[in-house]
């Protein structure tokens, strides 16, 4: 399943168990990521995805598979002699050290003549608009600095590979808004592979190529943000990545080639090809319409309104239609006029269903 | 007591009866801690004639002492061999603090308790066991002459300078450990990680990156065992016989047999300032910027 | 592309310590055992002379007695000075928790660079090497009039005690969340109700340990004591004068009886001071962890 070819860094059936605990915590993952890309490992907390990032940069070594660079197993080899840089979830700046000497570290161990240090940490710092600041020790520094100082550093050595765990976890949300643009931009220009960690879903879609969803240590779905968003695979990326209704029931053929599903005492017609049998299905918020214009080809519903959650521009009108509770979305506006009790249509087009596979 | 500095006004307002509060404090340090250097600095510039104490300041005691070739010796004999047990003990104490620091996980804190307990045996009688272990009929020699490894045993052993030495950097080690121990501990391990990610060996992340962040932690291990070994009399003269006579001796004699106070004053002066010296010089050698957060 | 071509050694297997870091470990470790060696050598060898029965302290082995420790209460000066050692101790660790803990409170409260310059002053006794601060304090003594005896003792005994005390509670207080005095006091307790229900009990473990430390400091003090007895010695000073002309096994004994009982008060102390630190959680003594799901 490798492609190993135009991989810069592939996992190959790697597990991680640490002494003491039941289950590992990678779970025979398989990953490809090419040149030039910037892939995300997204995931909540134990999902095991700082942990990949750990075995790809050489800081824990797998139980079992390979870790591949550039199709070479480096699985034994120690982090100093990977080719590989990363950026610390807490910056691990060097408290001693001022920024030019943070910033110079990686290329004074590759023992670089000293004008070439000078001028590759004059141009690293540019690029993270760092320029000035060369003097400072890391205390004196923001937050947001800091940041940007500990990727200069994991940048100047150009590595082949740039891994950031959870980067921007510590910044207040304008201050991260503006380093996920920095981030994608340097990322563009310096055109080198990033990987980047975050439990964060609206960081890796909105600056993802590609990303991998994880949970207990395996990776539920791969792919890019608008797949793994708008085609979830499973109940769990459904429901981890932006607001869903997950309709529980049963898929039965109906006549001519057509099928229904069947989620309590409502009836739903759905694509002829789905399989029959038990189904989940997704239904994201903003997909389902409250006391809307009818559309053409939409699925119509009475329901009852049991709440109204105000949030600002947008509003969540959580509606019940027979016994399946719905959530939908309406304009901020549009939702002052609706109360609990009121009686309302909600609406959606069949194809916003979305079939998952159900897990073990 | 230097005058007091408005605390940070709190919302309470009642910082004045605070500043009070030091008065205290303040009487505590002017008479225990104050009075004792001040009458110390005093005695030494007066002078003893037949037994009596003569009032008139002078600087006698010094001219006399820095004059004489054996307290001068004796001075700088015993700041070597102090700086030579502390650094031994820093050679020892630092590279196994460096190891249970980064090795062990489970077993750190037994053996930091481990290397702690000595520190509460009697000081004297540390000092004492080891004159059972190495006179003649010691341990050692009787363990080597017993197995006929030796004819004769070896005098070298006990009342020595080596005697001494030894038994120094065996009460600095504890201290040593302690501090060093405290140091490395408070390095995020993260920093471990940073700079073998910046592509530096084992080594590298040694002299760049762990020295820097714990030689001050080191140098105050140093420097308290420094301070034991400079003002240590017990030892020379339990294990050191007459060749190992340290400074202190030369002070607790003043103040006992010859009973010139004065002049231990004196002596005692020139210890606190040759030790302040070197202690400043390596503060300033072990000097690191920076903060750890 | 890359201009810092790292090359890749060829892979070894995933586990696989290198050779190299095995011996290196073993060597370590070697090291540890033979340092533990060193510090315990004489401890060993001082209780090995306490059950050896000859008044000889050298080997060979002429077989074992206890009657050093039967000797011991019949032993006059002795149990004299073993009375006074602890009568200086216990006035000293009482006074001592007392100042201290109240010099820890005011320094605490009140801060600025009169604080600041006063908790460097009164820890200079410590930092100062003991036969200077001794002969300091015996020329302030003769000076002030004292005669040496138990009030001198204790004074000089309080000058590196009390810094301690002072220093071990502060560093506990500097600790404590502010929130909680200040949610005493939103609650409606003054600052003297709030220190008594709120802020002692907090403290109460480390000024317990700062006591055991001064006791066991008070009881050992030979170097600075030497300078301040009078016509009584403590034990420590007893023992000094006995060492300096030939002595008999019975201080092994004595040794062995006092050091074992140290290191159990050091063991309470510790476990006092472990579990305060497990209720709270040291932020030092927690290892960063990376990784995730790690309990």
């Amino acid at each position: 399943m490798i492609a190993s070819t135009d991989a810069v860094v592939a996992l190959d059936g790697v597990t991680k168990r640490y002494p003491g605990q039941a289950a590992p915590a990678v779970d025979g993952v398989d990953l490809a990521i090419r040149q030039g890309e910037f892939f995300s490992l997204l995931g909540p907390s134990g999902s095991g995805k700082t942990s990949c990032l750990r075995m790809i940069a050489g800081f824990e070594r797998p139980s079992e598979g390979r870790v591949l660079l550039d199709g070479i197993d480096v699985s034994g080899v120690p982090p100093y002699r990977r080719d590989v840089n990363t950026v610390f979830q807490g910056y691990a700046l060097f408290p001693h050290m001022t920024v030019a000497e943070n910033v110079a570290y990686p290329l004074r161990m590759a023992r670089r003549p000293r004008p070439e240090i000078t001028a590759r940490v004059g141009e690293v710092l540019g690029q993270v608009e760092m320029t000035g600041f060369e003097s400072r020790l890391p205390h004196q520094l923001s937050g947001g600095q800091r940041q940007r100082v500990a990727l200069a550093r994991a940048l100047a050595g150009r590595p082949r590979l740039l891994l950031l765990d959870e980067p921007l976890g510590a910044l207040d949300l304008q201050l991260r808004q503006q380093m996920q643009r920095v981030l994608k931009h340097l990322q563009e220009q310096v055109g080198i592979t990033f990987v980047y960690v975050t439990h964060d879903q609206g960081e890796a879609l909105s600056m993802s190529d590609r990303l991998a969803v994880m949970a207990r240590g395996r990776i539920e779905q791969l792919g890019t943000p608008r797949d793994v968003y708008y085609r979830p695979a499973t109940p769990f990326v459904a429901s981890f990545i932006g607001k869903t209704n997950l309709l529980h029931g049963s898929v039965a053929a109906g006549d001519a080639g057509s099928s229904a599903f069947r989620c309590a005492d409502l009836v739903i017609p759905v694509a002829g090809d789905d399989p029959a049998g038990p189904a989940t299905y997704s239904l994201r918020y903003e997909a389902v319409q409250v006391a809307a214009p009818p559309r053409s080809g939409e699925v119509r519903l009475e329901a009852d309104v049991e709440e109204v959650v105000f949030l600002g521009e947008s509003a969540e009108i959580v509606t019940r239609v027979g016994g399946v509770r719905i959530v939908g979305r309406a304009p901020g506006t549009g939702s002052l006029a609706l109360g609990t009790g009121d009686r309302v249509p909600v609406a959606f087009l069949p194809a916003d269903l979305v079939r998952l596979h159900e897990q073990a | 007591m230097s005058a007091a500095i408005p605390a940070p006004r709190t919302s309470r307002g009642w910082s004045f009866p605070r500043r009070l509060a030091l008065v205290p404090i303040g009487l505590y340090a002017l008479v225990l801690v104050a009075l004792p250097n001040l009458l110390l600095i005093v005695y030494s510039l007066w002078g003893m004639e037949e037994g009596r104490l003569v009032r008139s300041l002078s600087l006698d005691n010094y001219l006399d002492i820095l004059g004489s070739r054996v307290p001068r010796e004796l001075l700088l004999r015993t700041i070597l061999t102090a700086l030579g047990a502390a650094l031994l003990a820093t050679l020892v104490a630092y590279p196994m603090a460096w190891f249970v620091v980064r090795r062990l996980s489970r077993a750190r804190l037994l053996v930091l308790i481990l290397v702690v307990v000595p520190l509460w045996i009697s000081y004297l009688v540390r000092v004492y066991a080891w004159k059972i272990i190495l006179g003649d009929q010691g341990v050692i020699n009787t363990a080597l002459t017993g197995i006929g490894v030796l004819d004769e045993p070896l005098g070298f052993l006990l009342y020595s300078r080596f005697a001494v030495f030894l038994t120094l950097t065996y009460v600095s080690i504890p201290f040593v450990f302690v501090a060093a121990y405290a140091a490395l501990e408070r390095i995020p391990k993260p920093l471990f990680e940073a700079a073998a990610d910046g592509g530096a060996s084992p080594w590298r992340t040694f002299t760049t990156v762990v020295w820097p962040l714990s030689r001050q932690g080191a140098a105050i291990g140093f420097a308290l065992a420094l301070l034991i070994c400079v003002g240590d009399y017990l030892t020379p003269a339990l294990v050191g016989g007459m060749d190992g006579t340290m400074f202190g001796n030369l002070i607790v004699s003043e103040f006992g047999l010859a009973n010139d106070w004065p002049r231990g004053a004196a002596l005692s002066i020139l210890m606190l300032l040759s030790t302040g010296l070197l202690l400043a010089l390596v503060a300033r050698i072990t000097r690191t910027e920076g903060v750890l957060e | 592309m890359s201009s810092i071509a790292r090359p890749y050694p060829a892979g070894r297997p995933p586990h696989a310590r290198s050779l190299g870091e095995g011996i290196g470990e073993l060597l370590a470790r070697l090291g540890l055992l033979a340092v533990f060696l060193f510090l315990y050598a004489p401890l060993v060898t001082i209780a090995l002379f306490a059950l050896n029965d000859s008044t000889i302290q050298a080997l060979p082995w002429a077989g074992f007695t206890t009657r050093w420790f039967e000797a011991l209460p019949a032993d006059r000066s002795l149990v004299a000075a073993v009375r006074f050692g602890l009568t200086v101790a216990g006035i000293t660790v009482v006074v001592a928790s007392i100042v201290g803990t109240l010099f820890a409170v005011i320094l605490h409260g009140v801060r600025g660079r009169s604080s600041t310059v006063l908790q460097a002053a009164i820890v200079i006794p410590v930092v100062v090497p003991g036969l200077v601060l001794g002969l300091s304090l015996a020329i302030t003594f003769r000076s002030l009039g004292l005669q040496p005896g138990l009030l001198t003792v204790v004074l000089g005994h309080l000058t590196f005690t009390v810094p301690i005390v002072t220093l071990l509670v502060l560093t506990r207080l500097n600790r404590l969340d502010p929130a909680l005095a200040q949610a005493s006091m939103d609650l409606g307790a003054g600052p003297v109700r709030t220190f008594l229900h709120v802020t002692c009990p907090q403290i109460r473990t480390a000024v317990l340990a700062a006591a055991l430390l001064t006791l066991t400091l008070s009881f050992d003090e030979v170097i600075v004591t030497y300078f301040l007895v009078g016509t009584e010695p403590t034990l420590p000073v007893h023992i000094w004068a006995q060492t300096r002309f030939g002595f008999t096994p019975s201080i092994n004994a004595v040794v062995t009886l006092i050091g074992t009982l140290s290191v159990v008060l050091v063991v309470i102390a510790l476990r006092i001071l472990e579990r305060r630190s497990g209720a709270s959680g040291s932020p030092a003594a927690t290892p960063i962890d990376h990784r995730e799901g790690a309990p």
